[in-house]
């Protein structure tokens, strides 16, 4: 039972990984950030909206993301999210713990040192 | 080219009925999630899929099970907060409110593993508990002055008197007027104050009698000391100047609560001795007294004492050289030091010596002694040392073993939550935070500890209160805010020093020890760690056993000593005739009549007088020549007599004593009634056994004579042997066996103490009732001011070896306990480590009983290193307390080994239960794990 808790605590934690790490740079609307998932995993990973805008709120309550409804000319109005400064903390905080858990899988899965 | 493509809009919302969002909130919702459905249906257009399945395809965006309620929690909720927040450096206001947060947490954390709680509370109890109440008899000896006395240590006792060469002390009182002289030429010391213990009958009117613990004292003293009053006052200096004194008393609280629950005691009339005195005051509860372990519960002015103590008319009063007291205490002057007082009365004595008036000859010789500090009285000063030590060194031994084995249960702990830690690492949490998660628990468990602690601590105090310590008088744990003040040092301490290791353990953790558990890297180290833990802990707890077992051996060795005489059955009393102005004949007459009446109660075997007994250690002496001797001294002076004589112990007795105490007659027979209650020359003797081969290297000496030099009045006399009987030990049953001599009972009209021995097979209660009716219709007035049976004296002459056993078997038990405890979460960790190996070993074909084996050999091999060990300690121990054993060497090879063996058993019985689960392991799970 403890393998399962684990795992859905890793995979929740990949996801916010992912997403912090896609609005870094610049703001995203949600369909958006879906895409690129899909386009840099190679077809690997899917979000479903279902699945992705309930983490994106849940970031939001959290104020690692900050959504705005945002307008331009001609079109419609699109909520887009970018990060804030707690965000980026959490994200490097993040990505420390993803580096150190790919190299402790890959020790693993490797050759066993000690 | 407009798509065809569905309302999206109604479809979300119809999903979104259950989610609860308020209106406006929903519309942006729906608008949203509107907008990406229609992105992925363009898209998937634009890539060239058919219409039908990118309608599919696009509808397959909203699927899942609760789809609703997904968005209403994150939207509505608030932010779960399991993990913690993984930031660091918080600013001051959010680090309070952080710390406050890991407490919470480290709480709910603990309430999810009782069995973790329980266990390391109960070890930080049961090993700060002791070393408190060991501090509370500290702070009551040494730390805590004098309750109720202000600055007892810039105080000092002064006694008068003259030391003989071996050490004895020969008290001397001063007169007041001696006294005055002295203190006028004194400027390092402010103020003398006299004081002086007797026991006091008190009576009400409407209360029987009682004894109580009166003090005789100068009206001074109340100032002196610094004593508050509850009611009233103290004395005045006038009701201490005048022959006689007057008749005024100050009550303790607690006498005068006992006294008088309902209403003031001040101005009430008691009667002290049978004299009528009037109450003046009552001192505050808190004051306890002038010396430690003697409780007052009155006093009188010292000038009352020759009235009180019903001396005969003419010495009502004393004389101009002596006074009330020999026994003083003095306060220094500010900036005096004890040294300079010291000289400065010394020298005011020899002035006064110097005057070379009769009055004053005796300052030559007297000479005041000063002790620094009050509290105890001087002679009980070592005495309590070497107590307290004792008691502090248990101590001390029992926090250390309660360490090892906390440390024990939190490495554990941290290791099997490793996992968890881990995981928060991965999500952000900071290895600081971890720490101070672990330090927060560690300061919980050893604040609770130390909280249950106090508590043993407390009830060891009703428990053992009021004991009579030899030597030193009423035990007493004191309790106050010195002590909790250590108490909560004590569980910080503990508490941080042992997170410190496993916090240490819980921040350097990382994915690669815990995630895998194959790694072996961080459980090895822990390894190490539980393993030097759990034998440090058995060679403790071997040490431990073998000193409870030598001391409960002494213990038994010594009830076990022939003593001479039986002891069951037996009860003694002792009455305070002497307060109720008793003279010696009307003394001995009372005694006639209560062994006349006493015999024929039912139940009663044999009933005696006598002036001591056995065992209670106190011994009258008298001087015996031997017929050599006895021959060579005839018509020398008196002094060569007496000094080549023999000392013997004597005692003066009823017929019916030797029947009582189950001592048997060897030769000859008891004194007649005739030959009892005659004074003066005493017309027969009856001597024991060695004392008979002593004068006449036989044991039949009847018929013999003893000679007396000249001694106690009597000039040098001879006295015939009509008896001899079995010896007897004397005092502790580890001295040696003493020469007695036994005379009639009445002889000596001064001898001040008599007791009356009962002997029955009834139980002693109904024996002390028998005995109190009887007395009370002799002499209603006169109150029984001690009755113990002889099983209860010797108990008390046993008291420190009691201790001694007591103390060391509870630490023993404790420390295996303990042990056990270590031991088995140490095999216990070390199986699950190696499940896997023993699950590959069984689908390899290794039988449960081998797996077992292997288990065990981590317990053989805490044995193997921690048993010598212990021994090595328990030898080099045992060497440091030889003087207190009795009958038993400290190397007695039966006793170690017997402890080893217990030892091993325990060790064996403790790790088969981790042994046999690993055993009983179904390969193919453990298999799976990973």
């Amino acid at each position: 039972m403890a393998v399962t808790r684990d795992a859905r605590e890793l995979k929740k934690g990949s996801a916010e990984l992912l997403i912090l790490s896609l609005v870094e740079d610049r703001a995203r609307h949600g369909y958006d950030i879906a895409r690129l998932i899909e386009i840099r995993s190679r077809g690997e990973l899917h979000f479903y909206a279902a699945s992705l805008y309930p983490l994106l709120y849940r970031l939001e309550r959290r104020g690692w993301i900050e959504g705005r409804w945002i307008e331009k000319t001609g079109l419609r109005r699109r909520r887009v999210y970018r990060i804030t400064a707690q965000g980026r903390k959490v994200l490097a905080a993040h990505r420390r713990g993803w580096q150190a858990f790919v190299r402790a899988i890959n020790r693993v899965t490797g050759l066993e040192t000690t | 080219m407009k798509p065809l493509m569905p309302e999206w809009k109604r479809e979300i919302q119809a999903r979104l009925a259950g989610a609860g969002l308020r209106p406006e909130r929903e519309r942006e919702v729906i608008e949203e999630f509107a907008q990406h459905l229609e992105d992925r249906y363009r898209d998937l257009i634009g890539r060239g899929v058919p219409e039908v399945d990118a309608v599919a395809e696009t509808r397959r965006e909203l699927d899942a099970a609760r789809f609703d309620r997904d968005i209403a929690r994150a939207v509505l909720d608030p932010p779960p907060a399991p993990a913690p927040p993984p930031a660091d450096g918080l600013p001051a206001r959010q680090w309070v409110s952080g710390l406050w947060q890991d407490v919470r947490y480290a709480a709910r954390a603990l309430r999810r593993t009782p069995g973790f709680l329980i266990a390391s509370t109960a070890t930080v109890a049961l090993s700060t508990g002791p070393t408190i109440a060991a501090i509370g008899v500290a702070n009551w000896l040494f730390f805590r002055p004098l309750p109720g006395v202000v600055s007892p240590e810039r105080m000092a006792v002064v006694w008068f008197g003259t030391w003989s060469e071996e050490g004895s002390f020969s008290p001397s009182r001063v007169s007041y007027a001696h006294l005055a002289d002295m203190r006028a030429r004194l400027t390092t010391i402010g103020a003398i104050t006299g004081h002086t213990q007797a026991s006091i009958n008190l009576a009400l009117e409407t209360a029987p009698p009682r004894v109580v613990a009166g003090w005789f004292v100068m009206a001074n003293f109340f100032d002196v000391l610094g004593v508050r009053f509850q009611e009233g006052r103290g004395f005045r200096p006038d009701e201490d100047s005048n022959p006689g004194g007057e008749s005024v008393v100050v009550l303790s609280a607690d006498l005068a609560r006992s006294l008088f629950p309902d209403g003031p005691a001040a101005g009430r009339i008691v009667r002290v001795n049978g004299l009528a005195f009037q109450v003046v005051g009552v001192t505050s509860p808190s004051f306890r007294g002038s010396v430690v372990g003697r409780p007052a519960d009155l006093w009188l002015p010292g000038l009352t004492s020759p009235r009180v103590n019903h001396f005969p008319a003419g010495s009502q009063a004393y004389g101009p050289d002596r006074g009330p007291f020999s026994d003083f205490l003095v306060r220094l002057s500010p900036g005096a030091t004890f040294e300079q007082a010291d000289a400065e009365l010394r020298a005011a004595a020899r002035a006064l010596g110097d005057r070379q008036i009769p009055e004053t000859e005796k300052y030559r010789t007297v000479q005041p002694t000063l002790f620094p500090e009050a509290g105890l009285d001087p002679f009980a000063r070592g005495i309590g040392w070497n107590f307290t030590r004792l008691l502090l060194g248990i101590g001390a031994l029992l926090v250390v073993l309660g360490a090892a084995n906390l440390a024990n249960l939190f490495v554990f702990r941290s290791v099997t939550r490793g996992q968890e830690a881990a995981v928060r690492r991965a999500l952000g949490a900071s290895g600081g935070r971890l720490v101070r998660l672990q330090l927060a628990e560690s300061v919980l468990v050893s604040g609770l500890g130390a909280l249950a602690g106090l508590g043993v601590a407390v009830a060891a105090k009703a428990w053992l209160d009021g004991a009579i310590v030899p030597g030193i008088g009423r035990f007493e744990i004191a309790i106050d805010w010195r002590l909790l003040a250590i108490a909560i040092a004590m569980a910080a301490g503990v508490g941080i020093l042992l997170s410190a290791a496993p916090a240490r353990l819980a921040a350097r953790t990382t994915l690669t020890g815990d995630l895998s558990r194959t790694s072996r890297s961080a459980t090895r180290s822990t390894g190490r760690l539980r393993t030097s833990l759990a034998v440090v802990q058995l060679a403790l707890s071997l040490m431990l056993l073998v000193g409870a077992l030598l001391f409960i051996q002494t213990l038994h060795n010594l009830r076990r000593v022939d003593l001479g005489i039986d002891l069951r059955g037996v009860s003694t009393f002792r009455f305070a005739s002497r307060g109720q102005a008793y003279t010696p004949e009307r003394t001995i007459q009372f005694y006639r009549d209560l062994l006349e009446r006493l015999p024929h109660a039912p139940g009663v075997e044999a009933v005696a007088a006598a002036n001591l007994v056995p065992v209670e250690g106190v011994t009258y002496g008298l001087r015996v020549l031997p017929p050599a001797e006895a021959a060579s001294t005839i018509g020398k002076p008196n002094r060569e007599a007496f000094q080549a004589a023999l000392r013997v112990l004597s005692n003066e007795v009823t017929p019916a004593y030797f029947q009582s105490m189950g001592m048997q007659i060897i030769a000859g027979r008891t004194f007649t009634d005739a030959e009892t209650y005659v004074s003066g020359v005493e017309p027969a003797v009856v001597i024991s056994a060695s004392l008979a081969e002593r004068l006449y290297g036989a044991t039949n000496a009847v018929g013999r004579p003893v000679t007396f030099p000249a001694q106690g009045g009597l000039p040098r006399h001879d006295a015939p042997v009509i008896g001899v009987v079995t010896d007897v030990r004397w005092g502790r049953p580890s001295r040696p066996i003493e020469h007695v001599i036994y005379l009639p009972f009445g002889g000596s009209a001064t001898s001040v103490n008599q007791v009356l021995i009962v002997r029955s097979s009834r139980p002693p209660a109904e024996v002390t009732r028998l005995v109190d009716a009887e007395v009370s219709r002799l002499d209603p007035a006169l109150p029984v001011a001690r009755d113990q049976t002889m099983t209860a004296i010797l108990d008390q002459q046993l008291a420190q070896q009691r201790v001694n056993a007591w103390a060391l078997g509870v630490l023993a038990g404790l420390g295996f306990l303990l042990a056990a405890v270590g031991i088995h979460g140490l095999v216990a960790q070390i199986a699950a480590d190696r499940m896997r190996e023993f699950g590959i070993r069984l689908a390899l074909g290794a039988t449960p009983r081998q797996i077992v084996v292997l288990v065990l050999r981590t317990a053989l091999f805490v044995i193997a290193i921690g048993a010598p060990l212990g021994l090595v300690l328990a030898g080099l121990g045992s060497q440091l307390v030889k003087s207190r054993l009795f009958g038993i060497t400290p190397l007695d090879m039966a006793v170690y080994i017997v402890a080893t063996l217990a030892l091993a058993a325990v060790v064996v019985l403790a790790s088969l239960g981790p042994a046999r689960r690993a055993s009983r392991v179904d390969p193919v799970n453990v298999l799976r794990v990973d």
